[in-house]
């Protein structure tokens, strides 16, 4: 029976899908309209712009946790690139740096990608000649005090793995992967970009050992001016909860946060605040840890529960914040199968003079693509009396 | 131009399949209206890049159950077009309407996929972008909480 079609099954759908359906209307004109009102957007609109910004559009995102700041005196003069297509990105670059244009995919021929240095030299594919699309580099004789900030255009390629989410921007070093480095060459780190589900491109940042601290901070200010049309920011929320209590968390534009100010189960921990990747409902799969019982965690992503464990029968006694939520500091650690592989942690410490208990349930495939976001949200935690 | 007659073609005889199934994973009746125009939208703007039907056929699908998971992520809670009176017959289009709506969107996006449009489980899973296994277990619950809303008389009819 197992892998077999269930025919009950597929005869009860057809008369549901009968049940539901009226008579359909012609919709072929309409269809062949908007099909080519796409295909003229995507084709009409492959630009590589250079274009000096008033700045201010852009700048006004960047920084993490919100808020609009200043243009950066030393930035305004900052030349912007882009691809404006569908999902077109966009990255400020300083005025002597070497923009190198990328070509785009054939699966997104609208989309275009940029490799920006501050050196001189040339990025060549392996076979020789320019980069072609997810063309890797030959960094053989790339300068070591050089850094490099690569944009690799994707398209959309059927059969791949959904991405876990959408990738929330700007973007850090800290939120970036590391890879093991290119042997006798820059440090590399990279990111997927995902933007309403489709992989746009993979931004990758590269460090040469000798690169001087101001080309860094440079390199990664260019980091975070990196714009795709449509990505969620970082938003910070402050929420009253139970007990007098306030939590603050920075996360994705877009997620679900849920404050809880009632008591909620005598003799255990009082739940202050709940966070959720978009796309989690609340449904069977039971976790013990967690506040609710969720279902298809498995589809995308994350829930966070911050709780106040003083109420606990045996309220815990717990150490100082760690310095960074990593596994190696989870009180608790271990693995469920709710339709997907999920990680459940817990860490847990002392904060506004009470044991506090941080709970995440993720998918693996969260970890593994995601793994900066995550750790950004669970740094930014902070639980004070109001 | 792309070859418009072939895209008629391929229009006229999927449509019907893709509609269904996405008023069956929405549960809507415009909303899979909506999704599907979008779908062959997307299918023309490619057409003269996807070679063969079978890709074709491949690329709306995943297109649509893409687009109908966007929807259901954005709506607060399903809407519902047209309903059937609920009727007191277990296997009555209302009690299973209430069936599938109680699923999860990716558990009913894989029954839909398997056991009415007949896609083998790897093909699903290519699909919904996830794997082979994942969506067995997904069929399997769905199906568990469907058997629950079919008479015997139906089941074995």
């Amino acid at each position: 029976m197992r892998g077999e079609r269930d025919e009950a099954i597929g005869l009860a759908l057809d008369r549901m899908a009968k049940a539901i359906e009226a008579e359909p209307v012609d919709r072929l004109p309409e269809v062949l309209r908007r099909g080519s009102r796409r295909r003229a957007a995507r084709f009409g609109a492959i630009v590589a712009a250079v274009v000096v910004f008033a700045g201010a559009v852009t700048w006004a995102g960047l920084s993490i946790g919100g808020g609009i700041e200043r243009i950066p005196a030393d930035i305004a003069d900052w030349r912007t690139f882009g691809s404006l297509d569908e999902n077109g990105w966009t990255v400020q670059v300083p005025p002597p740096w070497r923009v190198q244009e990328l070509p785009a995919c054939e699966n997104a021929p609208e989309r275009i990608g940029v490799v920006v240095t501050n050196t001189d030299f040339e990025f060549i594919s392996p076979r020789g000649g320019a980069p072609q699309c997810e063309d890797r580099f030959v960094f053989a004789g790339f300068p070591r005090d050089g850094v490099a900030l690569a944009f690799h255009p994707r398209g959309s390629i059927i059969g791949l793995f959904e991405p876990p989410a959408d990738t929330t921007l700007p973007l850090t070093p800290e939120l970036l992967i590391r890879s093991g480095g290119i042997v006798g060459g820059p440090a590399h780190s990279f990111q997927s970009v995902v933007v309403h589900g489709e992989t746009v491109g993979v931004i990758r940042r590269y460090v040469g050992p000798e690169a001087s601290a101001s080309d860094v901070a440079a390199l990664d200010r260019m980091l975070a001016s990196f714009w795709v049309r449509g990505a969620p920011r970082w938003v910070d929320d402050a929420v009253p909860t139970f007990g007098r209590l306030s939590v603050k968390i920075t996360r994705p534009e877009g997620w679900d946060v849920t404050g809880f100010e009632q008591p909620m189960v005598i003799d255990a921990p009082q739940p202050l605040l709940r966070l959720a990747s978009p796309g989690v409902d609340e449904g069977h799969c039971p976790n013990s840890f967690l506040w609710g019982d969720f279902d298809n965690l498995s589809d995308l992503g994350v829930v966070i529960v911050v709780s106040d464990a003083s109420t606990a029968f045996a309220p815990p006694d717990l150490g100082a914040r760690p310095a960074g939520f990593r596994p190696g500091v989870a009180l608790e650690d271990r693995t469920i199968d709710c339709g997907a592989e999920i990680r459940v942690l817990r860490f847990g410490f002392e904060e506004a003079r009470r044991p506090i208990f941080v709970d995440v349930a993720v998918t693996s495939a969260y970890l593994r693509e995601e793994p900066g976001t995550l750790r950004h949200i669970l740094d930014s935690i902070g639980v004070s009396e109001t | 131009m792309a070859d418009r007659a072939g895209f008629e073609a391929f229009y006229a005889e999927h449509q019907p399949r893709i509609r269904r199934s996405c008023a069956l994973v929405l549960l809507d009746r415009t909303e899979a209206e909506d999704v599907a125009a979008e779908a062959f939208a997307r299918l023309w703007s490619h057409w003269g890049q996807i070679h063969g039907e079978d890709h074709a056929g491949g690329y709306v699908f995943k297109t649509a159950m893409r687009l109908c998971a966007k929807r259901r992520r954005r709506a607060a809670r399903e809407v519902v077009g047209a309903v059937p009176e609920r009727g007191t017959d277990p296997a009555s289009p209302a009690s299973l309407f209430d069936a599938l709506r109680g699923l999860p969107l990716r558990q009913r996006q894989s029954l839909v996929l398997r056991d009415w449009a007949g896609f083998e489980t790897a093909e699903v899973a290519r699909m919904l972008g996830t794997k082979e296994s994942t969506v067995r277990v997904h069929i399997s619950r769905a199906r568990a909480a469907l058997r629950g809303t079919l008479s015997v008389e139906e089941r074995e009819r």
